[in-house]
């Protein structure tokens, strides 16, 4: 059985891209358009192999995605990777300290973002 | 305000005579404070002393050496305070800032 | 052996008188070539001091003792404390005396009191009627003792060495007194010969006893064990009077004419004075140790012995010891002389300063110029009033010389000046004392003196007769001159003293408190009252300029009249130089009309340096207002705080407004990164989706042609974004410095409106929109720009519908003329609206974080709107709504009347 991969990101363009490109990896993908959309899903579930978040979410950013994320026992061990357009040094920082496993910058490079999820869960 | 002129500048005069000017004592505060307050109490103690009562209090004290006691009385107290003046004069003459 | 007797006290007298001149001579000639440096020496100061033991001391003394027991010694007691006591009065006289060059003590309270002619006057007169008496009892004195150590016998009087002695000192202190007007300047001589002769009286009298107590006696105790029965064993000496003569005495060793004379006029170094704190009280005490046991030995020896004022003299005449009676009779004779000159000096000064100097200026008044040298005037004056006073003296003598009047005028001249106490003191200590009441308390305690005192020790009560002395003025028994009031039983000296020195300080005090001083009397207030608190000596008082102007040349002429041609000449060289003048005369500054007038007050005394200055340079125009804000060290304090507290407020206005700046700076660089940041975000979002799709084409081989063709619609549409922000950026820098190209003409709005509505209905967000176009302004023209205005409408309805999360989206359009001067446009969506604080931040030109869920774009478009509206000479404006009925934007633009272009 495929791994579950969820994946948010607003802009739709971009969630069509990582899509693309990781669903041809062979993973079982499902997309969140914001942040409490990715939660919701998260909860309703069983816990995914991997998570992708995007940032700068709406509703709720990925950082506060993330921060639920950890504080829940039952989806605490699920490896996240997080992107950025802001690509700040403090943002990285963040994110680490949040417990994110692997931090990436848009624009990002489709073999770092695939090397990078098949390291976290294979597909 | 015009700023006081240096000493000795107001009066030429006296700069240039010959016994130099003389600098005042210091202005109130600054002279030793000990002798500058006996200085003013010594006059009170003196008028306290030979005012009645206490300057009849030795009149009925008999002799000493033969002499009426009111009368060693009298000079003593006049002697004492001639003594303590010149004391107190010699420090605040004395006194540092005086010789500025 | 008469004869012999006569010839030789008349040649030993001679002589002395000789020795007198001789020394007085000599010593002036070498200190004019300023050999004489002893002389300045606090010894000396202390030993011209001793002009307070006089005649009716050196004599008198015994006399009282023999009467009144111990009493006599209140007399030294009294100067005794005041000098121990010289850090609380003497120092501040004596400075005052020094930095205001005063004169006497006439002139100090004149012009401690503003400068008052009148009371320099009234303490002159004061001065000379208590003084005369005294002089009058010197002659008397020198004459008693010359007839007992002549033989000659006392029943009758001999006036005529009363006479000679008047002569010989008139001319003395002619010849040596007068020499120089400025009563600051000593006189050598005199004060040589004073010297002198406060040594030859310690010397007698000292001598005296101790040929009494060792020679005639075996030692004191001895000599005691012959006193009377009783004798100072009584309580009563220790009573009112006691007192009354201590405080009598006290205040005469300052208030004498002569005393302050050579107490604070002659003064030459503030030091002195400490040294003289107790030397001159070990003088007194010399003078006084052997006074009890002549007056034993004089009772003892000489049973039915006459006068026991002669004691002193007769005693050793008894023990045939001639040489010391001589030396003796010289010793009463050097007391007599001494008071004689000094009194004369300092009473001829008063004078000439308060009565013929006033006289001389009114006299002049129009002949200031002409006139000619009032110097000249002066000191002629001087020497006519030391003749003329003698000369009074000599004749109260004559007149009451039999009688044993004069012998109470010692104690009677220590009450007259007594009165000036509460002026000098109050002058002194209280700032609010003014002239009217030093006048009204002089005059009522002089008038009082002379009622009690003066009226009953002449003959029979004088010109009143001896039923006013009895019965008290036409019977009315509270007015009795030695029972005022019905204060009966007193002694007489006790009586008086009381009442003159009650009513002088009760209407002294009244007196000032019922008028605020004058600005005069203020400022000589605060110069008196706070000397100390000057720079000093050195330095000039303190204290504000007179506005007075004057020529050089009337000042020079002045100068040169009261000091002399070369002082003058000398004076005015000096601060010609200090102006940094070649030649000439130096310009006459404030300073230097200050201080002539300084150097006159000190030649003729401050009331008439100041009529005289007025004469030439008009009178000291000055506000009471401004010379208390100038003059008050409490004033200026607290100017001066105030002035550091605005200082201070300034400060810290100027680091609040700093602090601000700052905030707003660091505000400003927080947007500056929050829009780079949201820049980054916006430029990075698209280059995302570009280079992930283009590294898809470029490594997939196995792509469907149908979504390689969607893959680059969307590379193509991602690069547009791109372009289109990067315009958005490039056109905010471009609005935000005037720079955007705006071509104004009349159009009408509601056709761009429709326009930018028709362009917009094309949109399609997620949700359908719907766009209303509501009531319309019609045709009415503003003056615009059609392309950008149509922008600022496309870039509102676009926000409408971008921001909004309903579906349908509603956008209500619609437009109006208020008052007919303003168009307006209000777009109103039905989205969420903006949050109440961010209402003013979304058209903020770096704050882009205006961002909702979906947005698109940098959310610059606000900040471009509303500077091309502030362009166009309108508005762009977002009503408060309340939260959750969506957005309100409002367009305003000036209506205008113009024609469109043809």
């Amino acid at each position: 059985m495929a791994t579950r991969l969820l994946i948010a990101e607003d802009e739709p363009s971009i969630l069509e891209s990582l899509v693309f490109i990781l669903g041809r990896e062979g993973y079982d993908i499902v997309t969140a358009r914001d942040g409490q959309d990715a939660l919701d899903r998260l909860k309703e579930a069983d816990a995914p192999g991997l998570v992708i978040l995007d940032v700068m979410l709406p509703t709720l950013s990925g950082f506060d995605v993330l921060k639920a994320v950890r504080a829940d026992p039952a989806l605490a061990a699920v490896p996240v990777l997080m992107l950025t357009a802001k690509g700040q040094a403090r943002d990285r920082q963040m994110a680490e300290q949040m417990g994110a496993s692997v931090f990436i910058a848009k624009p990002f490079s489709n073999q770092d973002v695939v090397r990078a999820a098949r390291q976290l869960a294979a597909p | 305000m015009r700023p006081p002129a240096p000493a000795g500048e107001s009066d030429p005069d006296r700069a240039a005579g010959a016994a130099a000017p003389l600098d005042p004592p210091g202005p109130p505060g600054t002279a030793p404070r000990r002798w500058r307050d006996l200085a003013i109490l010594l006059p009170v103690f003196g008028t306290l002393l030979l005012m009645p009562p206490i300057v009849a209090l030795t009149v009925p004290g008999g002799m000493l050496w033969g002499i009426p006691a009111i009368v060693l009385y009298l000079f003593g107290v006049w002697a004492l305070l001639i003594v303590t003046a010149a004391l107190t004069a010699a420090a605040l003459r004395s006194a540092p800032e005086d010789d500025a | 052996m008469m004869t012999e007797a006569v010839e030789f006290a008349l040649i030993a007298a001679l002589a002395y008188v000789a020795l007198l001149f001789a020394l007085a001579w000599i010593v002036d000639r070498r200190a004019a070539q300023n050999r004489m440096r002893w002389l300045r020496s606090p010894i000396v100061y202390t030993l011209s001091i001793s002009v307070y033991c006089t005649s009716w001391t050196f004599y008198g003394a015994v006399g009282s003792a023999v009467r009144g027991g111990l009493e006599f010694v209140t007399i030294y007691l009294g100067p005794t404390l005041m000098f121990v006591g010289w850090w609380l009065l003497l120092r501040k006289l004596v400075r005052i005396g020094r930095v205001y060059h005063i004169t006497s003590i006439a002139d100090l309270i004149s012009s401690r009191f503003g400068k008052s002619e009148v009371l320099g006057v009234l303490v002159t007169l004061i001065a000379v009627a208590a003084a005369t008496p005294y002089i009058a009892l010197q002659l008397k004195a020198v004459t008693t003792s010359y007839q007992v150590i002549a033989g000659i016998p006392l029943d009758r009087i001999d006036f005529r060495a009363g006479f000679w002695v008047a002569v010989g000192m008139a001319a003395f202190t002619i010849l040596f007194g007068t020499r120089t007007l400025d009563a600051n300047e000593r006189h050598h001589g005199v004060v040589a010969a004073i010297a002198l002769e406060a040594l030859v009286k310690l010397l007698a009298l000292v001598a005296v006893g101790v040929f009494v107590v060792f020679g005639l006696f075996e030692g004191p105790g001895h000599l005691f064990a012959h006193a009377p029965e009783g004798y100072l064993h009584s309580e009563d000496v220790f009573g009112p009077r006691w007192i009354t003569l201590i405080v009598l005495s006290a205040a005469a060793v300052v208030c004498l004419p002569r005393q302050f004379q050579v107490v604070v006029v002659e003064n030459e170094n503030e030091r002195h004075l400490a040294t003289a704190s107790w030397l001159f009280p070990a003088y007194l005490f010399l003078m006084s140790v052997f006074t009890l046991p002549i007056a034993i030995a004089g009772m003892t020896l000489l049973p039915g012995h006459g006068d026991p004022d002669m004691f002193v003299l007769t005693l050793p005449l008894q023990a045939e010891a001639e040489a010391l009676a001589l030396l003796a009779f010289l010793g009463g004779f050097s007391s007599a002389t001494s008071m004689i000159i000094v009194s004369s000096i300092a009473l001829s000064t008063m004078v000439s300063n308060h009565i013929v100097a006033p006289l001389a200026v009114r006299l002049f008044r129009h002949r200031t110029r002409a006139s000619g040298d009032v110097r000249g005037l002066l000191l002629t004056s001087r020497r006519i009033a030391i003749g003329t006073l003698i000369l009074f003296g000599f004749l109260y003598f004559r007149v009451s010389g039999q009688s044993d009047a004069l012998a109470a005028i010692g104690l009677i001249a220590f009450v007259g000046v007594a009165q000036f106490l509460p002026s000098i003191i109050g002058g002194l200590y209280w700032p609010q004392a003014n002239g009217r009441g030093a006048l009204w308390g002089l005059g009522a305690g002089f008038v009082v003196w002379m009622y009690t005192l003066g009226l009953p020790s002449l003959e029979d009560g004088g010109p009143l007769g001896p039923e006013t002395l009895l019965y008290g003025p036409f019977g009315i028994g509270v007015l009795k001159p030695e029972a005022l009031l019905g204060l009966d039983g007193l002694d007489p000296l006790v009586h008086a003293t009381f009442w003159s020195l009650t009513a002088n300080t009760l209407l002294f005090i009244l007196g000032s408190l019922s008028r605020a001083p004058r600005p005069l009397e203020w400022l000589q207030a605060r110069q008196f009252v706070d000397v100390f608190r000057g720079g000093g000596l050195g330095a000039e008082p303190a204290g504000p300029r007179f506005h007075r102007t004057a020529t050089s040349e009337d000042l020079f002429i002045l100068a040169q009249r009261i000091l002399g041609a070369a002082p003058a000449h000398d004076l005015f060289e000096t601060f010609a130089r200090r102006q940094g003048l070649a030649q000439g005369l130096p310009l006459p500054t404030p300073e230097l009309i200050e201080d002539l007038e300084r150097r006159l007050a000190g030649s003729v005394g401050g009331a008439s340096a100041r009529a005289m200055m007025a004469q030439v340079a008009g009178g000291e125009e000055v506000s009471i207002d401004e010379l208390v804000s100038i003059a008050d060290e409490t004033a200026r304090i607290m100017r001066y705080s105030q002035a550091l507290e605005r200082k201070s407020e300034e400060l810290e206005t100027t680091a609040r407004q700093l602090r601000e700046a700052n905030a707003r700076l660091r505000e400003i660089d927080r947007q500056k990164d929050d829009f780079l940041g949201q820049v980054s975000h916006e430029v990075r979002t698209p280059m995302t989706a570009i280079r992930s799709f283009s590294e898809i084409l470029r490594t997939s081989d196995d792509l469907e042609s149908e979504q390689a063709r969607r893959f680059v619609t969307i590379i193509h549409d991602e690069s547009l974004r791109l372009t289109r922000l990067l315009d958005e950026i490039l056109d905010m820098r471009v609005v935000e410095r005037g720079e955007i190209p705006i071509n104004l003409e009349p159009i009408e709005p509601d056709a761009v409106l429709d326009q930018a509505v028709q362009t917009c209905e094309g949109l399609r967000g997620a949700a359908a929109v719907r766009i209303t176009v509501g009531a319309q302004a019609g045709p009415v023209r503003v003056a615009a720009d059609p392309d950008r205005l149509r922008q600022v409408f496309i870039n509102l309805l676009s926000n409408a519908v971008r921001h909004n999360d309903k579906d349908p989206v509603e956008i209500a359009v619609e437009s109006r003329v208020v008052d007919g001067v303003s168009y307006e446009a209000v777009v109103s969506d039905n989205g969420p609206g903006v949050a109440p604080p961010d209402r003013d931040r979304v058209f903020s030109l770096f704050s882009a974080t205006w961002t909702r869920a979906g947005e698109k774009g940098a959310g610059l478009g606000l900040a471009i709107s509303r500077g091309i509206m502030h362009r166009m000479h309108g508005d762009l404006t977002l009503d408060d709504s309340p939260p959750g009925t969506g957005a309100r934007f409002r367009v305003t633009l000036p209506v205008t009347t113009e024609d469109p272009p043809p």
